[in-house]
């Protein structure tokens, strides 16, 4: 069995996605016809809508059939499709780096097995796809495009990569959104742990944009079951704050502050018309992935 | 008082244990494990919100456990609890014993009760664990003014020796109080009050159900139960007699007979009259002892053909273990027929007899013999003292005046018991009655029940006439005589006195549409007196003719129940005060009443002699009176007044004494119930044995105290129960919880 050229590129993994496409729910702008709509309306296979003839309009787009009800002259317009511009986004701050089981994998690894699967996924299908890697800062950041050769440079900085510093993602989004011209797809693989408030507020940043927003919510499943029993000295993995806690005095509260933390992003990404997922890293990306293109793939239709 | 030792002081050490949990706390919270986490957001909020849940929770968990570990410690150290006051007998002692005389305590078969608790005093006043100082107290005798401790023990046996069954109940609650407080008079480290009883109900009760016992501190109650288990006995708890005491009329006596025996129990019951023998008998069956049926009334009816005092019993023929409560004596003051004095002018000339209705209500046989009552009539002019000499009831219609002798007359006729009628209508002077009636006599606001004005209404076929529109159909006189109290109002009135209000509020017995009262009564000394506003005859009203069924029957019941105000009959209760007031003849400041005795004749003892007695005449407030101090015995007692040596006896009579009916209930209080009463009434120790022996070794059990070892192991068990429910109470409940209903 061949061994992978790529850390985080698993192919027999991605072989059971091989027939979804990532579609993006709202037109986008490409620069070549691709399955996505494009915000621009031309003459192509896809009937949009009817506007009045005028004089020197191609006749062959006339609709004779409404011609024959209301004796008025009307062309046929067609939506253009195009390729899709997008952009994963991965938070590589520290608390990214935790994993419970030393048998697991934290969720920083698993956000870039995501990525690399992601990125692949939309370079098949003519799409092109771009990455960026932020913390307290933008770590680095590689422009969208569709060739292997983009691919490798993407799958390698992604092993280069380590987490492990603070994180600031509000003003990090705010700073993306401004640079990120085009309209575009925009994945979000984070543990969105700062103030929701402003993270909210830079997703509806994005959303102003005219991007369409992803935002995969990544935690590591005993920070939602909170499963210690003895008495503990907790540390921060970004601030080396300690905390000493004896969990079974406090797990009821701390999983109900959790779950009202994931709640309350669902909440609000669901008002914004952001889609929102879940995910913990005890799950097999490939299966979360499957899953949830499949039910995106079923809303779009 | 409880003491506490340790069979193995030793292990208290492990008392020390108790500080682990506080130690492990410590060394926990020094040496917790780090862990580095993504965020600790959600745990300092946690923190926050649980905080105070956390520190109760950690330091009850603190205390449970410290508390397991101390009790654990203790419990291996086998605890000990010892009277602080332990009896330990004789030495320094000082002892009251209470001897149970009640009735009661007669019952058994070979040997009373009685004897064997006198059994048990003697034992304790002179085997090895006699007192120092000792008191001796009968529960029936008089109250112990004269009791005092004494060192002198072979005079209380001597005395005791000399102690008889009473026949009242065993003031026992009022005894102990009184035992108390001589033992608090006296500084001996070791006080005892010792209860030699049957502990029947009756008088454990009033013990158990005492407040609590002052100067009790420092003093054991030591209770021999002296029952010697259950007796069969059937008593008769009481004797009613109902019905007029006059010859020929109908008695009623009846009687509540109670079995307080094992079984069932089948008796003859039989009415008995001196003189004359059993008279009547009837058959009870009864239920055993507690249960439904165990009680039963008898009743007979009996009529005595003369007059007289007489006397008698009701008695069980059936012999049982308890003689005393199976007879019942009675005696009564049987008068003759009820005498009643017609006072009423002649009639005039074609005019209406005043006291034609009158006579006819007080006669209605025309002297038949068997009618109780025995009416004369005489002119007002004959009222005098001599004419009411032996008259229960007199009728006055329509005297027009009486004179002061007459009032005076009339005044202590009233006042001894005699029942007074006026009959007010023509002729009669106002001024006169209320002057010579009401003003003169000055006592209980005059003998009238009110002030006469002046006469209203005419008469005659076409005038005018008041309907009686309120009868008291509850007063004795008219009580029962119709179904409804609209078939009372039968009377028509034309004309009557106006009568005044009174400040005493007399009785309306009859009152008319407009409000005034028609008839009114008021008790005046021993008697009554009744004033009608109308005339006794049909000319002011037709009271004697339509409403004839509702005058006869009230002048005839007036006159009847007038002898009943004469006084209760002379039945007592054993060992209750009697006080015999002869009826003197003369004047009562002659020198020879005051040199005067009652001679008293007992009733016969066991050997079946007879005592009398002669008790002192003195003079009091209320007359020269005579204080029985001797009737404990029940039976019939006899007396008669003795003023110039026994030829010359001028007054006599009899009366009967039973003992107290509560005493035939041989109920038990049970052991437990009356340990159960007596704790926490401050007594050193309360300890109950069926002899002596029983008691103290009671007493030294409790001394020898008890190991607590086994209970505080039931604690320890207990407390960890609680630990662990209080550690894990979050998590029995989620698991309590379906799956899809917990927190995701």
């Amino acid at each position: 069995m061949a061994r992978n050229a790529y850390k985080y590129f698993e192919p027999q993994k991605i072989a059971k996605l091989a027939n979804l496409n990532i579609l993006a729910r709202q037109a986008v702008e490409g620069f070549i016809t691709g399955l996505h709509k494009s915000p621009h309306k031309g003459f192509s296979v896809e009937f949009s809508e009817h506007r009045e003839y005028s004089p020197g309009d191609d006749l062959r787009h006339l609709d004779w059939v409404a011609w024959g009800r209301s004796d008025k002259y009307f062309i046929k317009q067609y939506e253009q499709e195009t390729n899709l511009r997008a952009y994963i986004l991965l938070d590589c701050s520290g608390s990214m780096a935790y994993r419970h089981s030393p048998q697991g994998i934290s969720k920083f690894e698993y956000g870039c097995f995501m990525s690399a699967c992601l990125a692949y996924l939309m370079c098949r299908q003519q799409d092109v796809v771009g990455m960026i890697a932020f913390d307290e800062d933008v770590r680095f950041h590689i422009a969208p495009g569709g060739t292997p050769a983009h691919l490798d440079r993407l799958f390698k900085k992604l092993e280069a990569l380590e987490a492990g510093r603070k994180t600031a993602i509000a003003s990090t989004f705010h700073q993306l959104a401004s640079t990120i011209a085009k309209r575009g797809l925009v994945v979000i693989i984070s543990d969105l742990y700062d103030d929701p408030a402003h993270i909210i507020r830079a997703l509806q940043h994005f959303v102003y944009k005219k991007h369409q927003i992803i935002v995969l919510h990544l935690m590591d499943q005993a920070e939602m079951e909170f499963p210690f029993k003895k008495v503990l000295s907790f540390v921060d993995m970004e601030t080396n704050e300690r905390l000493q806690v004896d969990p079974r005095f406090v797990k009821d509260s701390y999983c109900k502050e959790v779950a009202a933390f994931i709640e309350h992003y669902r909440k609000e990404c669901s008002d914004r018309k952001i889609e929102y997922c879940h995910v913990t890293t005890d799950m097999p990306y490939d299966g979360v992935l499957l899953n949830y293109l499949s039910r995106r793939k079923a809303l779009l239709k | 008082m409880i003491g506490l030792t340790f069979a193995e002081p030793v292990l208290l050490v492990g008392l020390l244990a108790a500080a682990i949990p506080w130690l492990l706390h410590l060394l926990a919270s020094v040496r917790a494990q780090e862990v580095r986490f993504p965020t600790l957001r959600f745990l300092k909020i946690s923190m926050e919100k649980t905080a105070r849940r956390r520190r109760i929770q950690h330091w009850l968990l603190l205390m449970l456990r410290s508390a397991a570990l101390a009790f654990l410690a203790i419990a291996v150290a086998e605890p000990i609890s010892r009277a602080a006051t332990n009896w330990t007998g004789a030495q320094n002692s000082a002892a009251v014993i209470m001897l149970d005389n009640s009735y009661s305590m007669a019952a058994g078969r070979q040997a009373s009760r009685f004897g064997r608790a006198r059994t048990e005093a003697t034992a304790l006043l002179g085997g090895d664990s006699k007192p120092a100082l000792a008191a001796l107290m009968a529960t029936n005798d008089p109250p112990a003014g004269g009791v005092e401790l004494t060192s002198q023990l072979e005079n209380l046996r001597k005395k005791l020796a000399g102690e008889s069954i009473g026949y009242g109940l065993a003031p026992l609650s009022q005894k102990l109080s009184q035992a108390l407080d001589l033992l608090a008079r006296h500084s001996d480290p070791h006080k005892a009050v010792y209860i030699l009883s049957d502990m029947q109900r009756a008088s454990f009760d009033d013990l158990a159900g005492s407040q609590s016992l002052a100067q009790s501190a420092g003093v054991n109650l030591f209770v021999i139960d002296c029952s010697q288990g259950p007796c069969q006995n059937v008593g008769i708890a009481d004797l009613r007699i109902e019905g007029r005491r006059v010859a020929d009329s109908v008695l009623e006596f009846s009687a509540t007979l109670v079995n307080s025996s094992p079984t069932d129990r089948v008796v003859d019951v039989v009415l008995k009259i001196d003189g004359l023998g059993v008279v009547q008998k009837v058959r009870r069956d009864l239920a055993a002892g507690g249960k439904e049926g165990s009680s039963a009334t008898v009743r007979f009816r009996h009529s005595f053909g003369r007059s007289g005092p007489v006397s008698g019993q009701m008695a069980i023929e059936q012999q049982d273990d308890l003689a005393a409560d199976n007879i019942r004596y009675f005696a009564l003051q049987i008068g003759s027929h009820v005498q009643a004095v017609v006072v009423s002018p002649a009639a005039q000339d074609g005019g209406m007899d005043p006291a034609v209705t009158v006579r006819l209500a007080l006669d209605p046989f025309g002297g038949s013999s068997s009618w109780p009552v025995e009416p004369r009539q005489i002119e007002p002019a004959q009222l005098t003292r001599e004419n009411l000499n032996g008259a229960d009831a007199i009728f006055i219609c329509q005297a027009p005046i009486f004179t002061d002798d007459q009032a005076q007359t009339l005044e202590r006729f009233v006042r001894e018991g005699g029942t007074a009628w006026f009959f007010l209508g023509p002729g009669v002077d106002a001024d006169n009655y209320n002057k010579v009636l009401v003003e003169k006599i000055p006592a209980e606001g005059g003998l009238l029940p009110a002030r006469l004005l002046n006469p209203v209404g005419n008469v005659g076929p076409d005038a005018p006439a008041l309907a009686v529109n309120w009868v008291d159909v509850a007063h004795p006189y008219l009580a029962g005589l119709y179904q409804t109290p609209a078939d009372y109002l039968t009377i028509l009135v034309q004309r009557y006195f106006r009568l005044a209000d009174s400040p005493r509020k007399p009785a309306v017995l009859m009152r008319l549409a407009n409000g005034d009262p028609l008839i009114l009564a008021k008790d005046f000394g021993a008697g009554r007196v009744v004033l009608c506003a109308t005339t006794a005859n049909p000319a002011w009203s037709n009271m004697p003719t339509r409403g004839s069924g509702l005058f006869l029957p009230m002048i005839a019941r007036a006159c009847l129940q007038a002898r009943g105000l004469a006084g209760a009959d002379p039945i007592y209760d054993s060992g209750s005060r009697i006080v015999l007031r002869p009826r003197l003849s003369g004047d009562e400041d002659e020198e020879e009443f005051k040199s005067a005795q009652v001679s008293l004749i007992l009733p016969a003892d066991e050997t079946g002699s007879v005592k009398s007695v002669k008790l002192p005449l003195q003079k009091t407030d209320e007359g020269y009176q005579a204080a029985v101090q001797d009737a404990g015995r029940p039976g019939i007692y006899q007396w008669s007044l003795i003023s110039h040596g026994q030829a010359d006896r001028q007054e006599g009579g009899i009366f009967a004494v039973n003992p107290v009916g509560a005493e035939c209930r041989l109920e038990q209080m049970p052991h437990n119930t009356f340990l159960a009463a007596m704790k926490g009434k401050g007594l050193a120790g309360v300890y109950l044995g069926s002899s002596l022996g029983e008691a103290y070794a009671s007493a030294q059990e409790q001394a020898a105290g008890k190991n607590w070892w086994d209970l505080i192991v039931v604690a320890v068990i207990i407390l960890l129960v609680l630990e662990a429910v209080v550690a894990n109470r979050k998590k029995m409940i989620q698991e309590a919880m379906p799956a899809h209903l917990q927190t995701q």
